[in-house]
């Protein structure tokens, strides 16, 4: 056996508590993505962006750009390797407590996740998929980023389900966003509790899908059963002898599932 | 790496073309069953109840088919414990004769005719890999499904359903997983290269005292594949490194809307 590839990327975990300026995340997200093997770079060079991920074999990279709309409110910006704007709605936006909020960062080569904490959790999350066991660059590579929390106007979108994603479909010109992008693995009832007969935790890749099409899994991410608490970590056997610690960030329930991203 | 366990098990394949009475069907049926390694055994001599092998955890299933008349053929599934996971028939058109294809193993067996003149019909049954729990994880493992009740009446045939002890209960409901997306036509089952995607045929399943389904297992034998493979047509497929298998699209279990996929079985 091995480690599966969408789970042997390297990832960081940091969590700052009582945040009360966004400046902050922006602070602590050079700080991570600078820090990981395999570094970001921060092209405005003054440690807040916008960063760069790094180059895949194929050519493909994440653009992310941050920027304080005011102290408790954040705006995301994802571009794509061609440039193309992942999030096509201006930006996304993620509010954090005035009186303060912890935050989250789960980062790697290809991932970023940006948990705010507050009583109806804002995520944030964008990520270039794995497509083993196929050549990366047949025929291109393909980009998600969450919809949620917020949009342009920083209305709280009311249903921050983890499978609301922006993709660029087959054939399309511009990043669109929609559900059903996500291969759920559920019957036809469509209401489970994500686990054996016997009562043993499922842990599902993260598999983005389009129509009849099958793009690929967000690295260091899995679905897991709605039960499990935002916050909760989980050890997942990944391999002989190898175990992976997820930690459920705070997307919404949806289908009987929530997701949990790579800390340990 | 290794071959999946519920890709891990014996298998049997037999075809045959050109029947007319569903005498035929039976009779090479039982021959399979008995023909396999390890083989089924047949209580009552020929004709008689066929029981899946014994394997070491004490699972086994047990069929009985019964001649009901020339066109149709009824079996009787049932679980370890005796329970009857459920009855069902087929019913063959007398104006034509039909290509009746029997997939057998230690877990599975599909009974896929094809009647040429009107749309496949199925009775399948089998037992499902629990890996990597002990296959003793729970009791609820045998599934299976035919295209008409015994009063022949078509109806829960597609890819969908399965009948298997919900609760304490034998029942059908739509329990089949798909991969798609909610409640969709999508499959996912193609890379945007043009691959195919192959997944196992999956059951949820209500535990015992009740509550939401969960994940029962895998079918032994059987794959998902895309719906754009032909009924009846062979597909190879990777199941471990340098190792492949053949599994045949069955023709008898009908499409359906969610999940846009079909059910292959393995041949070799």
């Amino acid at each position: 056996m091995a480690v599966p590839v969408f789970l042997n990327t390297a990832y960081r975990y940091l969590s700052t508590l009582a945040v009360v300026d966004v400046n902050t995340i922006i602070s602590d997200l050079n700080a991570e993505l600078l820090a990981l093997p395999d570094p970001w770079i921060d092209t405005g060079g003054v440690g807040t962006g916008p960063w760069q991920s790094p180059t895949r074999a194929d050519g493909a990279f994440i653009k992310i750009t941050a920027a304080r709309i005011s102290a408790t409110r954040i705006s995301w910006i994802v571009n794509d390797h061609n440039g193309m704007l992942v999030n096509n709605a201006t930006d996304t936006r993620q509010d954090i407590d005035a009186t303060g909020t912890e935050i989250r960062y789960f980062t790697g080569p290809f991932h970023v996740c940006v948990d705010s904490i507050r009583a109806g959790p804002e995520t944030w999350f964008c990520a270039i998929l794995d497509k083993t066991p196929e050549d990366l660059a047949n025929p291109r590579p393909t980009y998600v980023a969450s919809k949620a929390p917020r949009d342009t106007a920083g209305t709280l979108d009311s249903i921050r389900y983890w499978y609301l994603l922006w993709m660029l479909l087959v054939g399309g010109t511009a990043y669109t966003t929609s559900a059903y992008y996500a291969a759920l693995r559920l019957p036809g009832t469509l209401v489970v509790d994500r686990m054996t007969v016997s009562g043993a935790l499922m842990f599902v890749p993260y598999e983005i899908q389009e129509n009849d099409w099958f793009h690929g899994r967000i690295p260091q991410v899995l679905i897991v059963d709605s039960g499990q608490a935002f916050g909760a970590e989980l050890v997942v056997p990944l391999d002989t002898g190898v175990s992976g610690t997820f930690k459920v960030v705070g997307c919404m329930t949806v289908y009987d599932g929530r997701i949990a991203f790579r800390r340990a | 790496m290794a071959v999946p366990a519920f890709l891990n098990s014996s298998y049997r394949y037999f075809a045959r073309v050109g029947v007319s009475d569903v005498q035929t069907i039976w009779d090479d049926f039982e021959a399979e069953c008995l023909a396999n390694s390890p083989p089924w055994t047949r209580t009552g001599g020929a004709g008689g109840l066929l029981t899946s092998p014994v394997d070491a955890d004490g699972r086994f299933l047990d069929v009985q088919l019964s001649w009901v008349s020339a066109q149709k053929l009824q079996m009787v599934l049932r679980d370890q414990n005796a329970v009857t996971i459920c009855t069902r028939r087929i019913n063959c058109p007398s104006t034509n004769t039909w290509t009746v294809r029997i997939y057998t193993g230690q877990y599975h067996f599909y009974i896929d005719v094809e009647m040429i003149s009107a749309v496949a019909e199925t009775l399948h049954g089998g037992i499902l890999d629990l890996s990597p729990e002990s296959q003793i994880a729970h009791t609820q493992y045998v599934y299976g499904n035919g295209h008409r009740t015994s009063g022949d009446v078509a109806s829960n045939n597609n890819q969908l359903y399965s009948w298997m002890v919900d609760n304490i209960t034998a029942a059908t409901t739509t329990r089949n997983v798909g991969w798609g997306g909610g409640s969709t036509v999508v499959s996912g089952l193609q890379t945007l290269a043009g691959y195919r995607v192959h997944r196992p045929r999956e059951h949820y399943v209500t535990p015992l005292g009740g509550g939401s389904p969960r994940f029962a297992g895998r079918a032994y034998q059987v794959m998902t594949v895309p719906k754009t493979l032909t009924f009846g047509s062979v597909v190879t497929i990777p199941i471990d490194i340098g190792a492949t298998g053949q599994f045949r699209v069955i023709s008898g279990i009908a499409d359906q809307s969610y999940g846009d996929r079909r059910y292959a079985v393995r041949v070799a």
